[in-house]
């Protein structure tokens, strides 16, 4: 209890200095709290995990940042000092990913919680209070950072020409192509799944929705992008909203799979995938019949 | 010197309290863009554009197939269905660019699909020059609009030349199609005017939905 108001305070109180003063910049950060930053990993780590949550943002119509706000507001009246500022949104961008980053290690033990983030803080040298960075609900900011960390590898891994799995996914049918995709990014939650449900719960919140729900979106819109699914009338909404719900129903399967290597997932994803088809094709032939039959109709009526 | 940092000094107070203002209230202070927020605008207008033209095109195909379905075999049968081919080649370009840059068709397309053929059926029910008056309404409103969102296009210095060329293409060819209306006697239909006037707000409508919805 004591502990929780004490870190809300803690972050409180870096929100307040943040976005009181200029001091956006972690370097400075460092610096001033005298410690050393004692993390060598190369950037270029962090790089494709730093557009990709630039992304979200991105995809997001929510400002992920107060702080950001202010900053690109006061950019307008002091347009010399602006290279100098984006750099500093990228730092700060960059520090967050790289406490998420961090704190994915943490996750077993700790849960999808504030404790794994400033285990993380901890673990890279900064105080635990850094992770008010991340604004007021890290856990939140932490289970959807490794929903959209997934969904890129996801992309990477199978729109890259060079790939093994994008050869694999060449000879695929369409459904093949799908059934695929759904198994590659289940297996990605593997790692987590004793803890996975605290983090669905942390995503489905109806007050977390609204932000979690893109992330979602682009996952199913990847996998039919991938499988190179040209539908451009409402079915393009038919297969989406199907696919959503598909593949929500295999996480919670998932959840409660104790087969060897979640072979009743596969299976349970295979089935799916089976009835997801066929319910289009059957959609589409009623469709084309009703056509058919108007037409006729019509020619009638004229006669 | 001193007055100099004196006035920077105050400039960077009234900023501090601007922006805050800015967030508790009033938000009419023009934003300052950034490069994120500069590229999502530059892709909404891409989509926009890609969304309405996609469905737009679509209509236009199913309006050509509803006169079809009266018309094909009279005298004007043969050119209804030569525009009616050209729209489907637009159509099946923007499927294409519909799936290549990601964007989200309208979700209106099935009222498109209905609102289209009974357009083009029940004008063509009503004589060939109502056929032809409602091609040449449609027609004048798209290419418009074509030119329209050339302009946007410029004016938001968006580089994508496979799109202006599309749409340059197109807006050639949707002109063509007015010019054949005129041709053939759409002037001569029943309540011309008024009728045609009625199909250009029906038009413009639906485009105004589809590029949003």
């Amino acid at each position: 209890m004591i502990s929780n108001i004490l870190k809300k305070s803690n972050s409180l109180f870096l929100r307040s200095t943040l976005s009181s003063n200029k001091i956006i910049n972690p370097s400075f950060l460092k610096n001033s709290l005298f410690l050393k930053n004692n993390n060598s990993n190369n950037n270029n780590n962090y790089l494709n995990i730093k557009q990709s949550y630039n992304k979200i943002n991105f995809y997001t119509t929510t400002v992920p940042n107060q702080n950001e706000k202010i900053e690109s507001k006061q950019e307008q009246q002091q347009e010399e000092q602006k290279p100098e500022k984006t750099n500093r949104i990228n730092d700060e961008i960059e520090l967050k990913t790289k406490i998420l980053e961090n704190s994915l290690k943490y996750v077993n033990s700790y849960g999808w919680t504030s404790e794994a983030v400033s285990k993380a803080c901890i673990d890279m040298g900064y105080p635990p209070i850094t992770q008010g960075i991340l604004g007021e609900d890290s856990p939140y900011q932490l289970a959807l950072y490794f929903v959209t960390k997934c969904n890129t590898d996801l992309m990477n891994k199978l729109n890259d020409a060079e790939n093994s799995e994008q050869q694999l996914l060449s000879g695929l049918s369409k459904k093949e192509k799908v059934k695929l995709a759904l198994k590659l990014r289940l297996s990605m939650i593997k790692p987590f799944i004793g803890r996975w449900s605290e983090a669905m719960q942390l995503l489905a919140n109806p007050k977390n929705i609204v932000n979690s729900s893109p992330s979602m979106l682009t996952l199913v819109d990847n996998i039919w992008y991938l499988v190179g699914d040209k539908s451009s009338d409402f079915d393009w909404y038919a297969k989406r909203g199907l696919l959503v719900a598909l593949y929500t129903s295999a996480e919670l399967f998932m959840l409660s799979d104790t087969s060897v290597d979640h072979s009743n997932t596969w299976r349970f994803v295979d089935d799916r995938v089976d009835d997801l088809i066929k319910a289009i094709k059957f959609k589409n032939d009623i469709e084309e019949t009703v056509g058919i039959t108007l037409s006729t109709l019509l020619k009638k009526i004229q006669k | 010197m001193n007055s100099l940092i004196k006035s920077t000094k105050l400039i960077k107070k009234t900023n501090i309290i601007r922006t805050y203002c800015s967030i508790s209230g009033s938000s009419n202070i023009k934003k300052p863009l950034n490069d994120i927020e500069k590229e999502k605008i530059k892709r909404e207008i891409i989509e926009r554009i890609i969304r309405v033209d996609h469905a737009g095109e679509f209509g236009a195909a199913r309006i050509y197939e509803g006169q079809l379905a009266v018309l094909s075999n009279t005298k004007e049968g043969p050119l209804i269905r030569e525009m009616a081919d050209q729209e489907k080649e637009h159509q099946a370009k923007f499927n294409q660019l519909i799936y290549e840059k990601r964007v989200r068709p309208t979700v209106l397309s099935p009222i498109w699909n209905v609102a289209g053929f009974g357009l083009g059926y029940v004008s063509a029910l009503m004589g060939k020059e109502a056929a032809m008056a409602v091609t040449v309404a449609v027609e004048t409103v798209i290419s418009d609009h074509y030119n329209d969102q050339l302009r946007q296009l410029n004016d938001a210095g968006i580089d994508d030349k496979e799109l202006k060329e599309t749409i340059k293409k197109f807006r050639d060819d949707e002109l063509e199609h007015m010019h054949i209306g005129i041709e053939h006697d759409a002037e001569l239909a029943p309540l011309y005017k008024p009728f045609s006037e009625l199909v250009k707000i029906g038009t413009k409508t639906a485009i105004w939905l589809s590029t949003r919805v």
